[in-house]
């Protein structure tokens, strides 16, 4: 089924505002969705709202609080989401965050107890429409297991960069630090597929090509070592830094019951001209050595924005049921 | 009941207290700001304008003194109750008009006046009159990146104004621009305050734009000088 962006949004919205969210987190929470959906990222968008709906009916997430902001130093903002939705409680922080970041060259957000915010990146092109970079760490349900041992103790742990350009942004990454989404191991099992050895363990830490073993054991960090540390970084800043609560302690993101997520995001905002005037050189540079060779790129640049999609009906009629 | 908007007095604010990297910000500011009174604050960087102006906004809080915003004391206020307070209370304008990118013009004044409670309709008829007040209702449909500078500081105006507060906080509202656009913009926003009477502390390095508001005040060394 085609289906307009602005349809998306539009639906998206009335199924958040049917099943109990406010207009105001309703309008952030959608335009999020619809974003996703229009850079293609399914698995940020339409996929998330039915779960969306599920945990505002039964108050594991909060749809009608009002986030609040301070800045308890001058580079330092934070957003208390208090157990709502990441989206609204980043949209009211980000006026002050760049206020902070453009009188101090950097500056930190903190979004506390927020909703998984879904796609990281979304947050940190805000940043970057600002003239500023940003960076992104969050955490999320515990999946990953350390190298050389066998249970869950991070989550994908994602990180997303985005660098400012001419028009639009001039690089832009957003990927969980796991080796892979655990989407994927499930749908290798659902397709009776085998997966490649470096993906996941098994329950005694030993490595697996059998998704059905990898489900009962755990993910793996993407790049062993490399990737754990930098999953534990994105672990530490977003609860340790903002005063959420661990991956340890969340359930499933998408299981309606239970605790609210109480998940943090952390973000450095950084102004490209705080010490020098040459960043954008620099960056063009690096950008030229790669174009010059057929088929490599810079991340995120030149991204397409599509304004329809080619939703799957099933997921179609279950969003127009849900916003109904 | 205080017949001042705002009403500072005695702030200080000090980071990094008793460390060697202690920097005393605030040293006892006090600043009375009148419904329908233009206040310009003119300081340097690094002065704790900002600070001043958070403070004043309850986005901070100071380490002593007191913020009373018509007539009621902010100081004891639990967190909660200092954010309601903000929202239908405070309008903020920064010198980057920070908007918010995937939202409209007309969207970016709407969200701030859904999140006070308005009602949707509402909401939308008072940011088109807005925009149309500032010369580009035309424009409501366009996301930011399609406005251009000038355009966008208009649109936070109106963001900034959305709630209908009484107090206006402004840091450096058209820094952001080039001499002439700004000289325009800035024209724009003084009729948009006029008309509202709302009561307004304009953060500005622009001694020209300065000399164009109801009296001037200094921020130097953590005290405030009256000119």
């Amino acid at each position: 089924m085609k289906v307009s962006v602005p349809e998306i949004e539009a639906q998206s919205r009335a199924a958040l505002i049917a099943h109990g969210a406010g207009a105001p987190q309703a309008a952030a929470v959608a335009k999020a969705v619809a974003r996703a959906e229009a850079l293609g990222n399914v698995i940020c968008g339409l996929y998330y709202l039915e779960s969306y709906c599920m945990q505002l009916r039964s108050g594991r997430v909060n749809g009608t609080v009002s986030p609040e902001v301070s800045r308890p130093r001058p580079a330092a903002v934070l957003a208390d989401a208090k157990f709502g939705f990441a989206q609204p409680a980043f949209a009211a922080a980000l006026q002050v965050a760049v206020a902070a970041t453009l009188e101090n060259g950097v500056a930190t957000l903190a979004v506390a107890h927020a909703h998984t915010c879904t796609s990281l990146g979304y947050f940190t092109e805000q940043i970057a429409a600002a003239g500023l970079i940003g960076i992104g760490f969050t955490n999320a349900s515990p999946v990953v297991a350390p190298p050389g041992g066998n249970k869950r103790v991070i989550g994908t742990n994602p990180i997303a960069m985005t660098v400012p350009g001419s028009d639009g942004p001039a690089l832009h990454f957003d990927f969980s630090t796991s080796a892979v989404a655990l989407g994927k191991i499930t749908m290798a099992k659902a397709a009776g597929e085998s997966i490649p050895l470096d993906w996941a363990v098994d329950e005694n830490g030993a490595p697996t090509t059998d998704p059905e073993a990898a489900l009962n054991g755990a993910l793996v960090s993407a790049g062993g070592y490399k990737g754990w540390g930098f999953g534990l970084m994105a672990e530490l800043l977003a609860a340790g830094m903002t005063g959420s609560v661990n991956s340890l302690d969340v359930a499933g993101l998408k299981v309606a019951q239970g605790a609210p997520h109480d998940l943090g995001q952390f973000y450095i905002l950084m102004d490209p001209g705080t010490y020098h005037a040459d960043f954008g050189a620099r960056l063009a540079r690096v950008a030229e050595a790669v174009a010059a060779q057929d088929g490599a790129r810079i991340p995120g640049a030149d991204r397409q924005e599509m304004t329809e999609i080619d939703v799957p009906d099933a997921l179609w009629k279950l969003v127009l049921r849900l916003s109904a | 009941m205080s017949d001042h908007t705002l009403q500072v007095t005695d702030l200080t604010k000090t980071y990094n207290r008793g460390k060697p990297n202690e920097v005393r910000v605030l040293q006892g500011v006090s600043l009375d700001v009148k419904p329908g009174e233009v206040v310009a604050l003119v300081a340097p960087s690094g002065a704790g304008k900002s600070t001043l102006l958070h403070i004043a906004g309850l986005l901070d809080t100071p380490d002593s003194g007191t913020v009373q915003i018509e007539g009621t004391d902010m100081s004891n206020l639990p967190d909660h109750k200092r954010t309601a307070v903000r929202r239908a209370t405070v309008g903020f304008i920064y010198q980057f008009h920070h908007l918010l990118p995937e939202f409209t013009a007309m969207e970016n004044i709407v969200l701030p006046q859904l999140a006070n409670g308005v009602a949707e309709k509402a909401a939308e008829a008072r940011a088109m009159a807005l925009l149309a007040r500032v010369g580009i209702a035309e424009r409501a449909a366009h996301r930011p990146a399609a406005l251009s500078g000038g355009e966008q500081q208009r649109v936070a105006f109106c963001r900034g104004l959305a709630n209908k507060p009484s107090l206006l906080l402004a840091d450096e509202p058209t820094g952001n621009l080039d001499p002439e656009t700004s000289d325009r913009v800035f024209d724009v926003l003084m009729a948009l305050v006029r008309d509202t009477g709302l009561a307004a502390v304009i953060a500005t390095h622009n001694l020209d734009l300065a000399a164009r508001m109801d009296r001037q005040v200094r921020l130097n060394g953590g005290v405030l000088e009256t000119s």
